[in-house]
């Protein structure tokens, strides 16, 4: 392994004229899980746009997944390199059903392990209950297993995963924790912005602070976990 | 009266073609293309002279179809394709699209009223049951028939529809799955653009053409979007029904009234359900 699997160097990002980010560069390594801690409005889901060039984000700076350029892709370009993304709030289709999702999302792979619809099912038998149900009629920790599993059944190597602590109950935090930690044995690689520290520290292995659209301080999350002074510094907790 | 049933349901059958293309590609582009009357009209009479040169219906619809596809091609990847995002730049370039096409029409085959000979085959009435009706009429609804059927399948049964049903709900999200959404965008923009085409062909045969239908029919399939709701299928076949048997029985009891009943449900649909009877509206 050369060259790491995710790299995002001196990236600038713009909404309009608002300078979100600003020269943030970090590694995401293959097989490695990196979650990004900051408190809302520093500029967390805008990086995760960013790498896929989603939404109307003006990007300088340099990114790089398994060693090609993306910044000159498009969206679909960049996703099928092999990067998923789980988004905040989930965006789920209301046209189509738990089956429809999983069905339109599904890429096959050839690799050791393939995520199928099926597969997806045994993970989250809970909306196997629910397959003909619209997507976003089910309850909020249904929608974020969908949407985990639309992002698996993609087979990626890579998913980013926007704030998945949000809207869900404690019981469905841990059955994410979980799933996020098994992810290296199913040879994906994890990306994680949140801004609940006891998922985060859970669920990855690296930790790097954003503030203020700026990349602030990198760790491991056991020795954040340690580090009460550095985690009421930067995030106030 | 059963032959204002007829007729309205005649009407219907063409406004429903043309209405749910113009549907789809509007909820999915997010753009109202404001040409789709022209290319109607444009379709239209390109089947004209494709009939007078080779004399086969079925080529003249054919060729409508296709012509007024590539039309649509053109019209979305050179020209809407620059302006992506931008609404209002989106629709003054489809306006000005649907007006230099009108003129162009008139230029190219004048402006008095035309119509498009049809076979033999379809001349003349059919006893359906102890009513008199025009075979013309009963292929116009069997063909809408079967077009809104092969579109409902394409839309529920199978891949494509689903991308289609998810782009309408969030196309990035659908380009964060890997689909190219911008082929999808043109290939439903030119798709419309058939419909309208070959419909332009039929209802150039049922009805007659001339200049100022390109603006009319437009107006009718918009009247049906608002109506139905803004990418319904069910949405658009109930409001095109609704629409058809307004326009037959307006034009024979209050032909005086006819664009006012037309327009009155539609109003009253923007005041007490805005997004349409079965809209989902914007995400």
């Amino acid at each position: 392994m050369t060259h790491p699997l995710l790299s995002v160097d001196n990236l600038n990002a713009y909404y309009g004229k608002a300078h979100i980010l600003q020269d943030v560069s970090f590694n995401v390594n293959e097989l490695e899980r990196v979650a990004i801690l900051g408190r809302n409005g520093m500029g967390k889901s805008t990086l995760l746009k960013s790498i896929l060039g989603l939404e109307k984000i003006r990007r300088e700076g340099d990114i790089q997944f398994d060693g090609q350029r993306t910044t000159a892709n498009e969206t679909f370009q960049t996703a099928n390199l092999g990067i998923a993304y789980v988004p905040q709030g989930w965006q789920l289709f209301p046209s189509l059903s738990v089956d429809e999702h999983l069905e339109m999302a599904y890429t096959p792979s050839s690799g050791e392990f393939e995520w199928t619809p099926d597969s997806v099912y045994e993970l989250f038998p809970e909306i196997e209950a629910r397959r003909k149900v619209g997507g976003t009629k089910l309850s909020g920790g249904e929608q974020q297993m969908l949407a985990i599993g639309r992002a698996l059944v993609r087979n990626p190597r890579l998913i980013l995963m926007d704030e998945p602590s949000e809207g869900i109950s404690t019981f469905v935090i841990e059955r994410v924790v979980e799933v996020c930690q098994q992810m290296a044995e199913r040879n994906i690689s994890l990306l994680l912005v949140e801004q609940n520290l006891d998922l985060a520290l859970r669920a990855a292995q690296k930790v790097y602070i954003l503030v203020n659209g700026r990349m602030v301080y990198e760790t491991t999350a056991e020795d954040f976990k340690a580090d009460k002074e550095s985690q009421n510094h930067y995030l106030g907790v | 009266m059963l032959i204002t049933i007829v007729n309205g349901l005649t009407m219907a059958s063409l406004l429903f073609i043309i209405a749910v293309g113009l549907n789809l590609s509007f909820a999915l582009l997010r753009v109202a293309n404001l040409a789709h009357g022209a290319f109607y009209l444009f379709g239209g009479y390109v089947g004209l002279s494709t009939m007078n040169y080779t004399d086969s219906w079925i080529l003249a619809i054919l060729v409508g179809g296709l012509v007024t596809g590539v039309l649509a091609f053109l019209l979305e990847f050179f020209l809407l394709r620059k302006v992506r995002g931008d609404n209002l730049r989106e629709t003054l370039v489809t306006l000005s699209v649907a007006f230099i096409l009108a003129d162009l029409m008139i230029v190219i085959w004048g402006g008095n009223p035309r119509s498009i000979a049809y076979p033999e085959m379809l001349q003349g009435p059919v006893h359906l049951g102890g009513i008199v009706v025009p075979k013309l009429s009963v292929f116009i609804f069997i063909f809408a028939v079967v077009i809104g059927v092969l579109l409902w399948l394409l839309l529920n049964k199978t891949k494509i529809g689903m991308v289609i049903r998810a782009g309408v709900d969030d196309f990035e999200m659908v380009s964060a799955l890997g689909t190219n959404i911008r082929f999808v965008f043109t290939a439903m923009f030119v798709v419309a653009g058939f419909l309208a085409g070959i419909v332009g062909v039929i209802g150039g045969s049922h009805l007659m053409m001339s200049p100022g239908d390109d603006w009319r029919i437009l107006t009718y399939a918009l009247l049906i979007i608002i109506l139905g709701g803004m990418g319904s299928f069910g949405g658009s076949v109930i409001a095109a029904l609704i629409m058809g048997f307004i326009y037959s029985f307006g034009s024979l009891y209050f032909p005086e009234f006819q664009l006012f009943l037309m327009f009155a449900p539609v109003a009253l649909v923007l005041i007490f359900r805005p997004k349409g009877l079965f809209g989902r509206g914007l995400a």
